[in-house]
């Protein structure tokens, strides 16, 4: 037999457990004993002694221990597991006891060498961990142990829910063992709780003397007292669990029914349920001062606010970013950036160390810290990092030590009281928990904030670009455009927030007299928010400019504002000019050709200018969003009635091909299998800024149609 | 660049299964990056086209679907979304599934196994509660591995007795032409080749995999332990002849397996012959007019097996001289006595991009820093590669690996020399 035996902390179970495994093996059982509450207190009657638990031979060492080192063998031959926990406060306890099972897997314990296996758990805390003695390879019967105290029947009530959720199948509960506490109606107490979930009681054990004089020469009573009455209810409970008893459903209670069956009151006078300290410390989305827009409308989360705020944190170069987790976290995140960093270096021979190798490490967090905590691995790799002098230090934390609830403001401080001249400045992500990836780089710059001067003024002939997307691989070429049309209006960029930019530049951001956002979207609105409305900064209304009437407004409204109207129209004119004689030139082969548009959550206004100044006809403008829509649409006027927004599917794609008989149709991914009646162009998700936007593209459309609508190695697919 | 770990060898193992797929209980923000990274290295859609991969928990990817987890499923557990999950990924008609869990995930302990039998699946499951945190990419890929066989029924023994090659992962680079070629060596000496443990292998070959008399393990952080498993469990005897890389090291590994199975290994030897004298006469005349490419200098970073394998071809075969080794899973001891004996030790204490070399062999972010700061071309050896798609299939391995490296790195020195 496996039996789990569950009870509230402190209400006597390890009692129970180690007086039934003496029993069971006086009356001739191989029996193991597995304690599998944190307090690790379960073995000490049965061994006479502490016993050295298996998460401190875990935590003392590098490879699993053997089996040898786990199981110490106690009174009548018992073998004896402790598994052990954290201290309070710290890691997961939870964690624990899966991480104590694995060890003893690992080791080649086989449950089948014994005869009765008996497994000592905490009921009150009903995580993950500590059900997994519940689990049928684990445990095929389950004993409730429970005084008349009503948080001990809410927890043994809780304890059949668990079991419950576990035995779709079948029968599992044998009944419950009434550890009396000597309260007035405490028999009938939890008889009528017995009799409500429809189990027998299976032992009464009285409140005694003899179990304090037992313990207190750390025996069991079967040892102390053999001959005593209460040794005979524990043998009586041993000869009850060898003889097949019937085993039961779990029926747990509802809160309401608890209260009025078991206590005789109405739910509302429920004593309030203490929160447990050692269980689950994840945090529901941070109470944050801002969010983005996935966390505003509690939709689906893409990617993790980790990954976000570190692609923002890693663009302050002479700074270092530390996250606090496994070396998969930091895996995945490098491998974004320098996919990135690829991509930038391949198709613009541009060089960018930050995204290949980005100033950033991981504290490798392994499985002992995801128990006892970690903290001081973190703390050191944080020592190292500070000596090589970096200008300030990010700390970001990942799910695994986000659920574990580290806690990193005591090491914070005393790094910064070592350290007074780097900032560490701590970036909450917890991985997914506090949101997605957009909310880790909203995150992020909410905490590089606090690196900025607020007594720095502005410089004229400064400004600052904010709100640059980090892993676009023009980013740096839209950069020589806007600042080679700044420098005609005798301006140069000061800090771009948060990218390609360091630690000087941030403290002194207020340097720039405005900041120019770098699109129109939900980032630079929370921006505009955080360094505008917060930090008095003053922004341009209009994002960068996409095309060449869109470059215009974007020149004038900037003149304007900087007082340098004359220059923005000389360059508003030259470019005017350009963007036509370049047109001209594709006019010829591009005009009444007949266009389809299927984009991915994006505007692309510039695109239907250029078809139109090219005597295009925009047939359909359709977003292709399958998820969750980004932002509201708004067509050209001329569109409207070819657009479609909402659930465009891949069978409306094919039919429209087929009715509206397109020239060419661009799309975010150029769509395979499709009919070959028209040409295929893949639409960039991060168009380049400024009057050529379109017209660099259509280059390209006017090659697509000199050439054959279904190219030959097509046939071989 | 931080290496992969545990979880993202997991992930690969089962991904390499050519009709096997992985469902990972975690958040998106594990997902993506591996989608991507398992579908550039093993593709299996013609088309990126997200609307074909439009299906809840899929995210516009065809590789890794996920149950999307968030701070809720943190505290309430995961069950409900792999419920819901499960039967999806059930009806896209693969013939095995691997669950894995997330390192957050993992810290729950959700009973996996009894979630997804509610399922009732037809196919076989394997079950990964935890890749452990942090540790080797080997460990989690032979972790999964060994789960995964485990997981398929014993087929039985076919009539011709085969082979596995065990420790390949689709990270290895251009696995598919390499284990081509290495099946086309061995089936010149009536060997055939039943699994390649785990990369493009059917999961009937899986369970095939158990009735094969013989396991060569190509790298041994990758594949030993699962050989010992596979000896364990059905038998099969093991043998460890290295990275089939350079003529020498190719012929060597062909006749290692040759004479455990006591076949003759001289008609894929003649092959590895024929094609390695062609080379040696066109870089005599090369060697007459330049030298080279004896006494060129390079660096390399690589896993353990292949830096061996490499440094045997490049210094011992060809007279290259390594001035900055990095082995990317901590090193082995081969590599630091072959350092050793040829008096190249420092090239492990030299850092990476600021000792001057003629040629660099690295992943693509490698390349891409030895050629953007050093002004050193390179050779890719491993994912990840520069660009979005390779068209050859140039591998390492056999005596057309060779070739392909002689060539490369005669072509990316010629002009520069
Ligand atoms: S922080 Fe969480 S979601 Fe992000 S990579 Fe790590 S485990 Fe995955």
């Amino acid at each position: 037999m496996r039996l789990a035996v569950y009870g509230k902390g402190g209400i006597g179970k390890s009692t129970v457990c180690a007086n039934l495994s003496v029993s069971l093996a006086i009356g001739g059982s191989k029996v193991l004993q597995i304690g599998c509450d944190p307090k690790h207190d379960s073995t000490r009657m049965v061994l006479r002694s502490a016993q050295t638990t298996v998460l401190d031979q875990l935590r003392a060492r590098t490879g699993v221990p053997n089996l040898g080192d786990m199981i110490t063998t106690g009174f009548a031959g018992v073998d004896c597991v402790e598994a052990g926990g954290p201290e309070p406060g710290v890691g997961c306890a939870g964690r624990g006891i899966l991480a104590t099972f694995e060890a003893l897997k690992a080791a080649g314990l086989t449950l089948e060498d014994y005869d009765v296996v008996i497994y000592d758990v905490l009921g009150d805390v009903v995580c993950g961990g500590f059900a997994v003695p519940l689990r049928r390879e684990h445990a095929d019967a389950v004993l409730l142990v429970t005084s008349g105290e009503y948080m001990s029947i809410y927890a043994a009530n809780n304890i059949l829910r668990g079991v419950r959720s576990f035995d779709k199948d079948g029968p599992r509960v044998l009944g419950i063992v009434l550890n009396a506490r000597g309260m007035e109606g405490e028999d009938q107490r939890v008889e009528r709780f017995a009799s409500s979930v429809g189990l027998p009681i299976v032992a009464r054990i009285p409140r005694s003397e003899l179990i304090l004089q037992a313990e207190s020469q750390g025996r069991t009573v079967l040892e102390h007292a053999p001959g005593s009455v209460l040794a005979e209810t524990f043998r009586g409970l041993a000869s009850f669990l060898t003889s097949s008893p019937e085993l039961h459903l779990a029926l747990p209670l509802s809160d309401g029914e608890l209260e009025l069956q078991v206590l005789g009151r109405s739910a509302q006078a429920r004593p309030v349920e203490k929160k447990d300290e050692q269980c689950s410390q994840v945090r529901k989305r941070a109470e944050l001062p801002f969010y983005s827009q996935s966390v505003n409308s509690h939709s689906i989360l893409f990617g993790c606010a980790l990954a976000g705020a570190v692609s923002a944190t890693v663009q302050i170069k002479d700074a270092m970013t530390l996250v606090h987790g496994p070396r998969s976290c930091g895996y995945i995140v490098g491998g974004n950036l320098s996919s990135a960093g690829r991509r930038a270096f391949e198709s613009r021979g541009k060089k960018l160390k930050g995204l290949l190798f980005p100033g950033l490490a991981i504290s490798d967090m392994d499985d002992g810290q995801m128990v006892f905590g970690g903290t001081n691995e973190l703390e050191k790799k944080a020592r190292e990092l500070l000596d090589g002098g970096p200008k300030a230090l990010f700390l970001l934390t990942t799910c695994a030590s986000g659920i574990i609830g580290e806690d990193l403001t005591r090491m914070i401080s005393s790094l910064s009281q070592d350290h007074p001249k780097i900032p560490i400045v701590p970036v909450p992500t917890d991985g997914n928990i506090t949101g997605d990836y957009m909310q880790g780089i909203i995150n992020a710059c909410v905490a590089v904030r606090d690196l900025i001067d607020p007594k720095e003024t502005a410089i004229e002939g400064k400004v600052n670009i904010v709100g640059e997307k980090s892993i676009a691989s023009n980013s740096a070429d839209n950069m020589l455009t806007v600042s080679g049309m700044l420098s005609r209006l005798g301006q140069e960029v000061h800090c771009r927030y948060l990218f390609d930019t360091d630690v000087e530049r941030v403290r002194t951001f207020k340097r720039g007299s405005i900041c120019l956002p770098a699109f129109d979207d939900h980032y630079c609105w929370v921006l505009r928010e955080l360094l505008g409305n917060e930090m008095g900064m003053r922004f341009l209304d209009k994002a960068f400019p996409f095309g060449l009437s869109d470059t215009k407004e974007w020149l004038g409204e900037l003149g304007r504002t900087l007082d340098r109207e004359a220059e923005a129209k000389e360059l508003s004119d030259e470019l005017e000019v350009d963007y036509w004689q370049r047109a001209e030139k594709l006019r010829p082969y591009l005009e009444g050709r007949k266009l389809m548009m299927l984009t991915l959550n994006q505007e692309a206004d510039w695109v239907v200018e250029t078809a139109k100044d090219l005597g295009m006809e925009v047939m359909l403008y359709a977003s292709m969003n399958s998820v969750d829509y980004v932002r509201p649409f708004h067509p050209r006027a001329e569109l409207r009635g070819v657009v479609r927004t909402f659930g465009y599917s891949p069978e409306d794609r094919e039919k429209d091909i087929r009715g509206l008989a397109p020239d060419l149709v661009l799309s975010t991914y150029a769509p395979q299998d499709l009919p070959t009646s028209c040409h295929y162009e893949v639409l960039t998700l991060c168009p380049d800024v400024g009057h050529l936007s379109g017209i660099s593209k259509a280059g390209r459309w006017a090659s697509l149609m000199k050439a054959p609508l279904r190219e030959g190695w097509r046939d071989a697919l | 660049m931080i290496a992969p770990d545990s979880f993202t060898g997991a992930l690969l193992a089962a991904e390499g299964l050519k009709d096997g797929a992985v469902m990972l209980n975690g958040p998106t923000g594990c997902k993506f990056h591996h989608g991507a990274l398992c579908e550039a290295l093993y593709p299996r859609s013609g088309s990126l086209d997200p609307l074909r991969s439009s299906d809840r928990f899929y995210f516009g990817q065809h590789r890794v679907p996920c149950t999307y987890l968030e701070d809720e499923d943190y505290v309430s557990g995961t069950a409900r979304k792999l419920d819901e999950a499960i039967p999806v990924i059930l009806s896209k008609g693969h013939s095995m599934i691997t669950v894995i869990n997330s390192p957050g995930a993992a810290l729950i302990g959700d009973d996996l196994k009894r979630i997804v039998q509610r399922s009732h699946p037809n196919i076989p499951v394997a079950i990964m509660e935890t890749c452990a945190f942090s540790q080797s990419l080997g460990q989690g890929f032979q972790d999964c591995l060994i789960e995964m066989l485990d997981a398929v029924p014993l087929l039985p023994a076919e009539r011709m007795p085969t082979i596995n090659l065990v420790g390949v992962s689709i990270m290895d680079h251009g696995w598919d032409g390499g284990t081509r070629q290495l099946k086309r060596l061995l089936s010149l000496c009536g060997i055939r080749v039943g699994a390649v443990l785990s990369a493009g292998s059917t999961v009937k070959e899986l369970s095939t995999a158990k009735s094969a008399t013989l396991s060569v393990v190509l790298d041994p952080e990758m594949g030993s332990r699962v050989a010992n498993h596979l000896r364990t469990t059905t038998g099969a005897v093991r043998i460890s002849p290295g990275q089939p890389i350079g003529f020498k090291g190719t012929s060597r590994w062909v006749k290692e397996i040759c004479d455990a199975l006591g076949k003759d290994s001289s008609p894929a030897l003649d092959v590895i012959r024929r094609e390695e004298k062609r080379c040696a006469f066109q870089l005599a005349r090369h060697s007459s007019l330049t030298g080279l490419p004896k006494g060129v200098t390079f660096s390399i970073r690589a896993r353990s097996s292949i830096v061996l394998g490499l440094l045997e071809f490049l210094h011992g075969y060809l007279g290259m001289v390594p001035v900055c080794v990095d082995c990317i899973d901590g090193g082995s001891e081969e590599v630091r006595a072959y350092l050793q004996r040829n008096g190249l030790a420092e090239a492990v204490d030299t850092v990476m991009f600021e000792q001057p070399c003629h040629i660099m062999f690295g992943d693509g972010n490698d390349i891409c820093m030895s050629s953007s700061t050093l002004g050193v071309p390179g050779i890719e050896i491993s994912p990840p590669y520069r660009g979005v798609a390779r068209i050859r299939d140039v591998s390492l391995w056999g005596e057309e690996g060779a070739v392909d490296l002689l060539d490369a790195i005669v072509r990316n020195l010629g002009d520069r020399w």
